[in-house]
């Protein structure tokens, strides 16, 4: 058998074994949050009954009338919630994520770009980087209340203080041969940064940029519990009020299955973009070493 | 025509500590066109920071350096540089590496890689233009930044021991190589090593620094292509016997014949 595929089989029996003890835990352990909701929830609770429920948070429409509207709850109502949910919460993060991606990156590269530029912006940067962002939600919630353009600002802040501290790392490790490489061939400092600073940086940004991803989705999430009329944050909010513990674990499955969708759409993506660089990491099994 | 004057050249250079180190000191030099002029020298001698100073990727603490009178001010493509270590562009195939400097100063994509892809012929590499330098060997890399250092069409080549970490095999090609591509371009060269035999087989003249200093300049007058008889003839065993001694190795020449 291929190493690949020996490594995904691998993967995938993990997987197998954790969702095997889950449930296991979930016979052992028949605790309840309130009467009649399992503090476990196992397997055959999940993929019936719960997921039913999240029909409840469907607001009606495409011929199928919502809950609260004294329609039924149908698998077809609780797709189409789960899908709208989804949505709204992906357009704050993927805003939030772009916002602060370009934002980190700016910044972080102005840190490089000439003295007068560090002299403005390092120092408010570093300052800007160090508040604790839990404490930071009730005050983006009362600046900008509980709507699209507070969440995304706060997503848009999550990312960038990775995004800058990332940056002006990976900059500063840039090598300085393949700068003066690039300025003895008559390269412009616009040049430089596109054609050098950019794609030399890209291998250290790459950790930076899976924990903005992570930190992303924590951040929505974060945000949507303050209040948001919709999303997937506000499900887990409204399950905890009734002590709903298997409607917030079957949406925090569901924001793991996104979660690991983005990752490997960035996985394939930096593939590409890291193609120059030797294949094969350095493991010591590659070595011989035991 | 590329004429490289310096004149009372000075660089000055703050350690950590604070202490101030001169580096170079007082260099008058004066380097004909195509003239191909080797610097040679101990370690530390401040041949390397000589050389960029000329490529203007440095500013001289005092005095004047100029091409053809006009003082440089920062660097240039019409002062190519190949460096000691691999500054190939990792992230660009052989082929974008070459054409790096066209591309920079808005040559269009057809006639940049048309130039590219003649020059990696010409180093031999006409059939790894789409390789990733991580596919190729150390001389096929040098090979690569000696095309992208002609297809800039520099007046003035600068050359900071190019060859060094190269086994003694490659190197011998890779002079063979410069300096056909020299004798067809007439580049003028400055050409950093601390190999005497690499600078008797190169130079038209040799140029020795000590402690920041011009020790010794000498002009080599041996017909070209050298050979390993033409490098035994007395005069260059002369050559090789005084700049052995300038390198501090004057116990290898014993009754008028280097040992090496």
């Amino acid at each position: 058998m291929k190493r690949s595929t020996v490594q995904r089989v691998t993967s995938f029996g993990v997987l197998l074994a954790l969702a095997a003890l889950w449930q296991l835990a979930s016979i052992l352990m028949p605790y309840e949050s309130v009467p009649g909701e399992p503090m476990i929830p196992g397997w055959q609770v999940l993929v019936t009954r719960t997921f039913l429920s999240l029909a409840d948070y469907w607001q009606g429409g495409l011929g199928i009338p919502s809950v609260a509207q004294g329609g039924a709850r149908t698998y077809a109502g609780a797709a189409l919630a789960i899908l709208s949910n989804s949505w709204d919460t992906s357009l704050r993060l993927y805003t939030g994520l772009g916002l602060g991606v370009a934002v980190g990156l700016l910044v972080g590269l102005a840190v490089s770009w000439s003295k007068w530029s560090r002299r403005i912006v390092a120092l408010p940067a570093q300052i800007l980087r160090t508040f604790p962002m839990l404490a930071l939600i009730p005050m983006f919630q009362l600046w900008f209340g509980a709507t699209f353009l507070g969440m995304t600002l706060f997503i848009a802040f999550a990312v960038g203080v990775i995004f800058f501290t990332g940056t002006v790392s990976a900059v500063s490790n840039i090598s300085d041969i393949h700068v003066d490489y690039a300025r003895t061939q008559g390269a412009s400092r616009i040049q430089i940064y596109r054609s050098i600073v950019l794609p030399a940086m890209f291998p250290e940004l790459r950790s930076s940029i899976l924990l903005s991803l992570g930190m992303a989705w924590t951040a929505a999430i974060a945000a949507e519990f303050l209040g948001a009329q919709n999303g997937l944050g506000q499900i887990i909010v409204f399950a905890q009020y009734f002590g709903y513990v298997d409607r917030m674990f079957l949406v925090a499955l569901f924001l793991l299955l996104y979660a690991a969708i983005t990752y490997a759409l960035f996985e394939r993506a930096s593939r590409r973009l890291t193609e120059w660089m030797p294949r094969e990491p350095a493991t010591p099994d590659r070595h011989g070493a035991s | 025509m590329a004429e490289v004057e310096l004149r009372n050249v000075r660089q000055i250079f703050r350690r950590s500590g604070g202490a101030l180190v001169e580096a170079v000191t007082d260099v008058n030099l004066v380097i004909r066109s195509h003239e191909f002029v080797c610097l040679i020298g101990p370690s530390g001698c401040g041949k390397t920071t000589l050389l960029q100073l000329v490529a203007g990727l440095m500013t001289a603490s005092q005095g004047r350096i100029s091409v053809d009178g006009a003082t440089i001010a920062g660097p240039s493509p019409e002062r190519g540089l190949v460096f000691q270590r691999d500054s190939v562009f990792p992230w660009m195939r052989a082929i974008d590496n070459v054409s790096y400097g066209l591309k920079c100063r808005g040559v269009e994509k057809a006639k940049r890689i048309e130039i590219a892809r003649q020059y990696l012929r010409q180093v031999g590499l006409g059939d790894v233009e789409h390789s990733w330098p991580r596919e190729l060997s150390g001389g096929m890399l040098k090979r690569v930044a000696v095309a992208t250092v002609f297809a800039n069409s520099p007046r003035v080549l600068l050359m900071d021991e190019p060859f060094a970490a190269l086994d003694y095999v490659t190197k011998l090609q890779l002079h063979q190589l410069l300096l056909t591509l020299w004798e067809q371009y007439r580049p003028t060269v400055l050409f950093v090593t601390h190999d005497v035999d690499e600078a008797m087989l190169l130079a038209d003249r040799i140029v020795v620094m000590k402690e920041g200093r011009v020790v010794d300049d000498r002009k080599i007058n041996l017909a070209r292509r050298r050979t390993v008889e033409s490098l035994a003839l007395p005069d260059a065993v002369a050559h090789k016997e005084a700049l052995l001694r300038h390198l501090g190795l004057g116990d290898l020449v014993q009754d008028g014949a280097a040992r090496l």
